[in-house]
């Protein structure tokens, strides 16, 4: 094999570079979104695979855990009044709290739900709606040009919508952080969904990962060979490569799964095994679960 | 059997569309048989393992498996249960939530009693050593483990014939080690163990048989290690080996890198 | 577009859940009968690809970025049914693990996103692009696909969202649920998606599918039958358009009064409140011989709790034989 030889400006060094200083990188959105989606999906594993410490829920078979979160969840989709609602947190808080799980980590998955309850019931407030005519709302206070109305009846619409977000969304937390996703899978499918949607989701769930690093890694190297990547065009035009180069990736390795599971004997019925019993605990809290729900319903 | 006729391929040949993967092949494998195929990357090794599994259907030619052809019949259990294919990706293969689960898929796909299932899981677990990873999600482990695991999770369905593509590649060194004590074992208990990769020393260490695919993605040599291994021009023109030139000290040499026969050519 | 849980009433939420089913039912048939034991990898690529979709941030002007939904790219890629799957499965991943839209109105987004969305991008696409070649035409149909299906999925998000303070109130006819009516959620809904999030995903489509009939056409799905007679198409997009006859009636937005909204939406609630009775049917033993009536809801709950914990004592034991 012939020998090979360096192009002439390949040649020589540049010497020492003259500005002074890190260049700082001027970051494209591009860059910095996938890292950070990257990192995100990352750190939202993470702290479950640590997690197992010991507590209520944990102790639970994982079909009685995801399927009474569910029907926590549920309940408070029926409950009409405030008071039930925020009594429903309340349980779901004790519940976090006998589970080892860290009210702050609860507190930031929670958060944005809470904040777009908060942006959404903010017009309530304002004299805009033609509809809710039956207010009374006249003490009002002028701001920039609208009507600013305070009555107990907006308040309280406010209110409900806020608690009850908050009432649906932490079971959910909680169930997340204090469950492995492997538990978490395991527990969906004990329940009434086809074995067949959940293996699809947990495959789905690890090709993500898959995915991700196949555009992690084609970006970094992007960025090494650029160091101007702000430019739209090229920018849009990037994105719609790797978007191409995943869709490729996808139905590439989709075949060599396939492969490796008929290779396994899979011949397109997934067998399972067959999970543990319950323990009276697990009938404990099914009952537990199914008592806040009967009575939710009615008030 | 020892000696029985697993495999009959005659006039087999592969594309991919287009393009050619595989050509001509001939052979016959026997119960028993410890082969290493050996052939640069993109010569058709990976091919001719996933013909075998019953992957692929030849584009030509013809397979048999026992005597019997295999087209259709290669989802069909009583295959399954004796042909296991370890590929080369580990991540193509793990899928399950849990290594305990990933190695439990292959057997219950068979239709195997779950207390046997279970029973054989144990013994594979202890066996390669992986009891404490079993309750670990099978794609957050490393790439040595992650092997382990792979090959262990063809091991519970019990093949009589093992494939294996590129099994140390990217493999630390004990790892790769420990690798080849298993495929000692294998041949010990009578497994037909089929090897693809371009590691000639692995070959060396390992192999019965030895097949050298080359670049026109045939088969241009069959036959025992100790003959095709030193045979420096056949490796040359396969692309397996290369020569080199270098010095020592004041002596200029012209010799080949290849198994440790061939680089003792300067002694 | 994804709607959180707490915004929609039990009833909607199970409607439109108990819409997807057949739907979910027929789209796992269809991409069964074209790829057998591929299937499952399959789906779960495509639903990983979607949901990676979801979350990059497409570059917009300006340095900011949006998002893209991926519907219409996914049925354009994968066709309706397996798009359907695709976003289904991307979406309950991100409900569970993101709290990405909600639980319980998982039927609804997927309602809007998986099967809203795909079918009109799918048949948009398909109808625009019918027997014609070039680059410009793929771009221009891309663009109608993705702007379409996203305002379409947007507009049924505000008609549920909207409906909701007519379907359920409490006792002072205060809403329960999303606060505001049609008139308020179907312009706040739609105006930012045909002004903005429309064309952002027209581009984003148009410049994917682009690429990929450029590089690697046969990637993109190819329908064993010929293209869909426009007849098809048309029943589609009517039946998907028919909320929009509820707002044209004429009256001004901002005037509707209380009582011309339950006649627009009022055939809607008639449906759900027999479905209310059929709730409160299932309470065992409302009421207790003898005992006070909060008394005895609460024994009543007991013995409803009591039932499901045998029931699923004895499903078990005759499951596991």
């Amino acid at each position: 094999m012939a020998q090979v030889r360096l192009p002439e400006w390949m040649n020589g060094t540049k010497g020492p570079a003259r500005t002074t200083g890190l260049m700082r990188p001027r970051r494209g959105f591009l860059e910095k979104n996938i890292e950070g989606v990257s990192f995100l999906v990352r750190e939202m594993v993470a702290p479950r695979v640590r997690s197992p410490h010991k507590g209520l829920l944990q102790s639970i078979d994982q079909r009685a855990r995801v399927g009474g979160t569910l029907l926590l969840v549920l309940s408070g989709a029926f409950m009409k009044e405030i008071g039930p609602l925020a009594g429903l947190l309340v349980l779901t808080l004790v519940l976090a709290l006998l589970s080892s799980v860290s009210f702050s980590a609860l507190f930031k998955r929670v958060l944005p739900a809470l904040v777009l309850a908060a942006v959404v019931a903010v017009p309530l407030f304002f004299d805009l709606i033609g509809g809710q005519a039956s207010d009374g709302g006249t003490a009002g206070v002028e701001v920039l040009g609208y009507r600013v109305v305070f009555t107990v009846e907006r308040l309280g619409t406010a209110g409900l919508l806020m608690t009850r977000v908050a009432a649906m969304v932490t079971p959910v937390a909680v169930l997340l952080l204090s469950t492995r996703e492997s538990d978490l899978f395991k527990g969906l499918q004990g329940l009434p969904v086809p074995s067949f949607f959940v293996t699809a989701l947990f495959m789905t769930f690890r090709y993500v990962f898959v995915l991700l690093k196949v555009v992690e890694d084609t970006s970094l190297s992007r960025r090494a060979r650029t160091i101007d990547p702000s430019r739209l065009g090229d920018a849009q035009r990037w994105f719609a490569s790797r978007a191409g180069l995943l869709v490729e990736r996808s139905l590439r390795s989709s075949r060599e799964v396939a492969m490796a599971m008929s290779s396994r004997g899979f011949t397109g019925r997934i067998r399972t095994l067959k999970p543990n019993g319950l323990k009276a605990r697990d009938y404990l809290w099914i009952g537990f679960v199914s008592f806040v729900f009967f009575i939710s319903i009615g008030l | 059997m020892k000696g029985e006729e697993v495999y009959r391929l005659e006039g087999v040949s592969f594309s991919y569309g287009e393009v050619p993967a595989l050509r001509d092949v001939d052979l016959r494998i026997g119960a028993g048989d410890n082969i290493v195929v050996v052939g640069a990357n993109g010569t058709g090794k990976s091919t001719f393992l996933k013909i075998l599994d019953g992957l692929y259907q030849p584009s030509e030619g013809t397979v048999s498996f026992y005597g019997r052809r295999l087209n259709g019949s290669a989802d069909s259990k009583a295959f399954r249960e004796r042909v296991g294919l370890v590929f080369q990706e580990p991540d193509v293969q793990l899928f399950c939530p849990t290594v305990f689960e990933e190695l439990c898929f292959g057997p219950l796909q068979l239709g195997l009693e779950e207390d046997e299932v279970r029973a054989r899981v144990e013994d594979v677990l202890s066996m390669l050593g992986l009891t404490s990873l079993r309750d670990r999600a099978p794609y957050s482990l490393s790439a040595g483990e992650k092997k382990k695991v792979a090959i262990a999770s063809v091991l519970t369905q019990n093949p009589d014939v093992l494939l294996l593509d590129e099994p140390t590649t990217g493999l630390d060194p004990r790892t790769q080690v420990w690798l080849m004590g298993l495929l000692y074992e294998f041949k010990r208990a009578g497994k037909t163990c089929v090897v693809a990769t371009h590691d000639l020393g692995l070959a060396e260490d390992v192999a019965d048989r030895v097949m050298v695919l080359d670049e026109s993605h045939r088969i241009v040599a069959d036959g025992r290690p100790v003959d095709i291994l030193y045979d420096k021009e056949l490796l040359l023109g396969a692309n397996l080996i290369h020569e080199h030139v270098h010095r020592h000290g004041k002596m200029v040499h012209a010799h080949s890198h290849g198994p440790n026969a061939l680089h003792d050519e300067h002694g | 577009m994804h709607i959180p849980d707490g915004y929609l009433s039990p009833k909607t939420c199970g409607v439109l859940f108990a819409a997807m089913v057949p739907v979910w039912y027929l789209a796992l048939r269809r991409v069964e009968r074209t790829l057998d034991v591929e299937r499952l990898p399959f789906l779960a690529f495509s639903a990983a690809f979607v949901f990676v979709m979801m979350m990059f941030n497409f570059p917009l002007p300006g340095g900011t970025t949006g998002h893209v939904a991926g519907g219409a790219l996914a049925a354009i890629v994968l066709g309706p049914w397996a798009g359907v799957v695709a976003m289904s499965l991307a979406l309950f991943l991100q409900a569970i693990l993101f709290g990405d839209g909600g639980v319980t109105a998982f039927g609804a987004n997927s309602f809007n996103m998986a099967f809203v969305m795909s079918f009109t991008g799918y048949y948009v696409y398909r109808t625009l692009n019918r027997g014609r070649d070039g680059t410009r035409w793929l771009w221009a149909a891309s663009f109608a696909a993705g702007y379409a299906s996203v305002n379409l999925a947007a507009l049924a998000a505000a008609v549920e969202l909207g409906l909701q303070p007519s379907i359920a109130q409490s006792t002072t006819g205060a809403p329960l649920y999303a606060p505001y009516p049609l008139s308020v959620t179907v312009p706040a809904v739609l105006v930012p998606h045909l002004l903005f999030f429309g064309p952002v995903e027209g581009v984003a489509t148009a410049l994917v599918v682009s690429f990929l009939a450029r590089t690697n056409a046969d990637l993109l799905y190819r329908p064993a039958e010929a293209a869909p007679r426009p007849m098809w198409a048309v029943v589609v997009v009517m039946a998907l358009l028919t909320p929009l006859g509820l707002l044209a009636s004429g009256t001004a937005w901002g005037e509707w009064s209380v009582d011309e909204l339950h006649t627009i939406a009022g055939f809607i609630p008639e449906g759900m409140a027999r479905l209310e009775g059929w709730w409160e049917g299932l309470m065992p033993g409302y009421t207790v011989s003898g005992m006070g009536p909060s008394l005895s809801y609460i024994v009543s709950a007991f013995i409803g709790s009591a039932a499901v914990v045998a029931g699923i004592y004895l499903v078990g034991k005759v499951w596991h034989r």
